[in-house]
């Protein structure tokens, strides 16, 4: 079923039609006796009026509405034009249909007396014509009345379904991950529980929604301040130390990979599309860039790559944080996984109303068949243990959620500069419904 | 330098404590923002590493309330909060530096010297990196052997640039900067004074970020 207020319009007017077309026939049987009473009675008062004339010819002999023979002594000594024998001469007294002249008469046969015969006879077409005017005359206000019916019945199923209709909308009014209960200005008894478990369902979503999000939040900025503890005893053990020590240096860059991922779990649950909406605004790209090649910084120089930034005057509808993710993970990236000494351009562009943001790297880049699998959240790339690089597997899937909170399209190149280019397109839209 | 470290978590603030006194620095650490409000009070303290979450008083509190009490006390925010709001309602509340958790040792014992050398308490002004040094009191420039005689604008520029050594200025920073100290600022003044101290300098010791600012590499610091 599609629509209830269209089945219920539907079945509704159907039967009142079938009903009004039920009275109808019933109508026209009833109508049909009432005038065969009727006029056969007038057959009958007509005969008699000639029975008292003594076959004296009445005013209207040639009246198309009835027709009559009288028979003395079984000679026809007066008629209204009908000369043919009657084969209902024949038959006894009474009435009875036949045909004659051309048509189909209802014919009254009282033999007076045993020399008198009178036959009187109406045309059966007027019986119909009176039937039907009978019939049309009390059914007609009925059919009038179907539009009106309908229209009746279809306004009122509209008004009993709206509340329905209320909830349907509100429901798919709602944006995002909007869990919030919903309220009708009035709520039918019926609804009523569907209203009440909607609701149940929709707070209990909330709450499983926001303890995930919470959970992760939580439990990243629970490991931060132990984290620094043991970043700080272990560069106060490294200063302790005479000789170098190799497990210590790994301890400490377990370390620090710890603290990256702690960070990137974080920022995932920071971008999430939620708070996107609600702090979006219009955002300097280069501003934003120029912070985040900033802050990266001390990595790059560690490397001793060569970082530059081009573009000018570039904005873009979007939050700052979600733009510095953005841009922190894409050349972070394009840092850790280059080789000491490698270029890195970044490119940012405003082209056909599109926000295009390049960033070009001079490492081994990636192969062609694994770069599908690169956006693969938690996929890490092989080539990692060869450049000791700290990266988490998430640093792509945070791009991946950033770019499709502005339904923008990643994707992955060779750079002119020889190694990879990832390159991000973000439609300029005014707003992100 | 006598820093008064207020952390409550104990781990962080032992080890926090060994490190800064590793690095020659007297450390008194309390653990609430109560015993910090009293501690201020106390003259010989020259700076206060603050963590934002605290049991008691929540730490932007208790850095207005040293605001109030100590009008410049060097205040460096430690925190787990990482969001930017917190870090702007920070340095605006008067803090001179913010370090969200977990930080780098080193990135906080630098800060550490610019902050001593503005206030005059290292145990020397002196900035060296590579054959470069410059006093950041006197401003004498040193390179090599050579005393360097510069304009004052360009002292200043290279003093910031120096301080801040491995870190990026953007040209908009070092534009305020040179605002700060009262000169005139066309749009291409950075260009032409870095064009300057390039020439007095040697080869490379001033890096050009192109699209994003100027840096001196950090190598050979003190």
């Amino acid at each position: 079923m599609q629509s209830i207020r269209r089945f219920l319009t539907l079945i509704l007017v159907s039967a009142l039609i079938l009903i009004i077309f039920n009275a109808a026939i019933h109508g026209y049987r009833s109508a049909t006796a009432v005038s065969a009473d009727l006029m056969d009675n007038e057959l009958k008062s007509v005969l008699y009026a000639l029975t008292l004339s003594e076959g004296e010819p009445p005013n209207n002999p040639s009246s198309s509405q009835l027709a009559f023979q009288i028979w003395r002594n079984n000679r026809l000594i007066s008629h209204s034009g009908i000369t043919e024998d009657l084969p209902s001469l024949a038959s006894n007294d009474g009435f009875f249909d036949q045909n004659f002249g051309g048509q189909r008469w209802r014919v009254y046969k009282q033999t007076v007396s045993k020399e008198l015969t009178i036959i009187v006879a109406q045309p059966l077409k007027n019986r119909v014509l009176l039937t039907e005017s009978l019939t049309v005359a009390a059914i007609m206000p009925f059919i009038y009345a179907v539009p009106l019916l309908a229209l009746v019945i279809f306004l009122v199923v509209t008004r009993g379904l709206s509340p329905l209709k209320m909830l349907s909308t509100k429901l798919a009014a709602r944006k995002g991950k909007d869990l919030s209960p919903v309220g009708l200005t009035s709520t039918p008894t019926e609804l009523q529980p569907v209203m009440d478990t909607l609701n149940t369902m929709f707070n209990r979503l909330n709450d499983a929604f926001e303890r995930e999000q919470q959970f992760a939040s939580n439990a990243a900025h629970e490991l931060r301040t132990p984290l620094s503890v043991m970043k700080i005893n272990l560069h106060n053990l490294a200063k302790g130390m005479t000789e170098e020590c190799e497990a210590l240096e790994g301890i400490q860059k377990d370390t620090d990979r710890m603290i990256h991922v702690v960070n990137q779990i974080l920022l995932l649950s920071r971008t999430s599309p939620e708070l996107f909406k609600m702090q979006l605004g219009n955002v300097d790209v280069i501003a934003v860039a120029q912070k985040v090649i900033t802050d990266l910084y001390t990595k790059i120089e560690d490397k001793q790559q060569e970082i530059s930034l081009e573009g000018d005057n570039v904005f873009l509808m979007s939050t700052e944080f979600t733009l510095y993710t953005l841009l922190q993970n894409l050349i972070a990236n394009a840092s850790a996984y280059s080789p000491v000494a490698a270029v890195i351009q970044v490119t940012i562009t405003q082209l056909h109303g599109n926000t295009v943001i390049h960033v070009d790297d001079s490492g081994p880049g990636i192969a062609l068949e694994e770069r599908d699998n690169v956006l693969k959240r938690f996929y890490r790339d092989q080539q990692e243990d060869r450049y000791k690089s700290t990266g988490s597997g998430l640093g792509l899937a945070i791009v991946g959620q950033v770019v499709t909170m502005h339904k923008g399209t990643i994707s992955l190149d060779t750079a002119t500069i020889g190694g990879l280019r990832v390159q991000v397109t973000l439609p300029n839209l005014d707003k992100y419904e | 330098m006598r820093i008064l470290l207020v952390e409550d978590d104990k781990p962080l603030s032992d080890a926090l404590s060994r490190s800064l006194r590793e690095a020659n620095h007297a450390v008194d650490c309390v653990f609430r923002g109560k015993d910090a409000l009293n501690a201020v009070l106390d003259e010989q303290t020259d700076l206060i590493i603050l963590d934002l979450g605290l049991p008691d008083i929540d730490g932007l509190d208790v850095l207005k309330s040293v605001r109030r009490k100590r009008k410049s006390m060097p205040v460096i925010i430690l925190t787990a909060r990482d969001k930017t709001t917190d870090k702007i309602l920070g340095l605006d509340a008067g803090a001179d530096d913010y370090l969200p958790k977990p930080f780098d040792i080193e990135e906080l014992l630098a800060r550490l010297r610019v902050i001593e050398r503005r206030q005059g308490t290292a145990a020397t002004s002196i900035i060296a990196i590579n054959t470069v040094s410059l006093d950041t009191q006197t401003l004498d420039l040193r390179v090599g052997e050579t005393t360097v005689t510069l304009p004052r604008r360009e002292l200043m520029l290279l003093k910031a640039l120096m301080e801040n050594a491995g870190r990026i200025q953007s040209k908009q920073k070092l534009e305020s900067r040179l605002y700060e100290w009262g000169e005139e600022v066309a749009s291409n003044t950075i260009e032409v004074h870095i064009h300057h101290l390039r020439k007095k300098l040697p080869e490379n010791f001033i890096k050009t970020i192109r699209g994003v600012g100027y840096s001196i590499p950090q190598s050979g610091t003190q």
